[in-house]
């Protein structure tokens, strides 16, 4: 049973992996919205390291970040990498600790991780760059609340199946 | 693992603190937009030390500004980047910046542009 338990745990894992990965590059293909600036993205893909946190624990959240972060380094280059692997190195500790250690809702869970996730990338775009970086924080901070909505209200729609999956029932009638 | 536990929906009061968040952030995002000030000066930095300052009204024409593999065009109504060797350009995509506090980066290339006011302008150009 143990064993099994693994194997599922382990496929669970791939699957968020995986998942990250299509949202990521779905992202990718979305025109830049006006208002928002330039090069922010919504983040849908924390969807992924939120439910490894929830449903597997910090080091799934975390491998899924550093996937993230190394697809980002692969397909866009080393400053989004760089970029993406902080944030999602900060924000999957948090999102996890929220959701497993408070009896906090997911989306507010999902709103932490998403403005950590911003914090962590304006910081980063500050020591790279100066002062400049603070005039993107206002809009950064709207799209993280909204975005961070979005992936909790996600999470609360997906979250039984994975739980599911997760206890070898998937397929199965309930 | 919480078997088969309902997931949990936000209670009242974390409902209320979200609502209360979006719309801080809300505000936050329309009043930077739209109480700031006019921009008095600009400044280019390159890896986080400014390169290039000059007063906006103190501008008589565009001037282009080579710095880092980018160029930006300062004038008196503001700067923005005209050109850069990034991949993905998203400098020239943020467009003019005409008001104190707005900036633009070039992550790639380590650059920033920055329009500030006030006495930040004042310090910026003559400190």
């Amino acid at each position: 049973m143990g064993e099994k338990n693994a194997a599922r745990r382990a496929a669970v894992c791939g699957l968020l992996g995986a998942l990250a990965l299509a949202l990521s590059y779905f992202e990718g293909l979305l025109p830049p919205l006006p208002g928002i600036p330039p090069g922010a993205k919504p983040g849908f893909s924390n969807l992924a390291v939120l439910a490894a946190g929830d449903l597997l624990g910090l080091p799934a959240a975390l491998a899924v970040a550093v996937l993230k972060g190394g697809f980002a380094f692969l397909t866009r280059g080393v400053t989004p990498g760089i970029m993406s692997l902080a944030g999602g190195l900060l924000s999957a500790p948090a999102m996890t600790l929220l959701l497993r250690k408070t009896k906090l809702s997911p989306l507010c869970a999902g709103v932490t991780g998403a403005l950590v996730h911003n914090a962590a990338q304006l910081a980063v775009a500050r020591v790279l760059t100066g002062a400049g970086a603070w005039g993107y924080a206002p809009g950064m901070l709207l799209l993280g609340v909204i975005s961070g909505l979005l992936t909790g209200g996600c999470f609360l729609g997906i979250a039984a199946g994975l739980e599911r999956a997760l206890r070898g029932e998937l397929g199965r009638k309930k | 693992m919480r078997a088969g536990e309902a997931r949990r929906l936000p209670g009242r009061g974390e409902a209320a603190a979200l609502l209360a968040l979006l719309l801080l952030a809300l505000a936050v995002y329309f009043a930077a937009e739209r109480f700031a000030p006019a921009g008095e000066a600009v400044l280019v930095g390159l890896n986080g030390e400014t390169v290039f300052s000059a007063r906006l009204d103190a501008l008589d024409g565009p001037r282009v500004v080579e710095v880092g593999g980018v160029r930006i065009e300062v004038s008196g109504a503001g700067a923005r980047f005209l050109e850069s060797d990034c991949p993905d350009r998203l400098c020239v995509q943020a467009g003019l910046l005409t008001r104190a506090g707005e900036s633009a980066v070039c992550l790639p290339n380590r650059v920033s542009v920055r329009i500030v006011g006030g006495g930040e302008a004042f310090d910026a150009v003559t400190g």
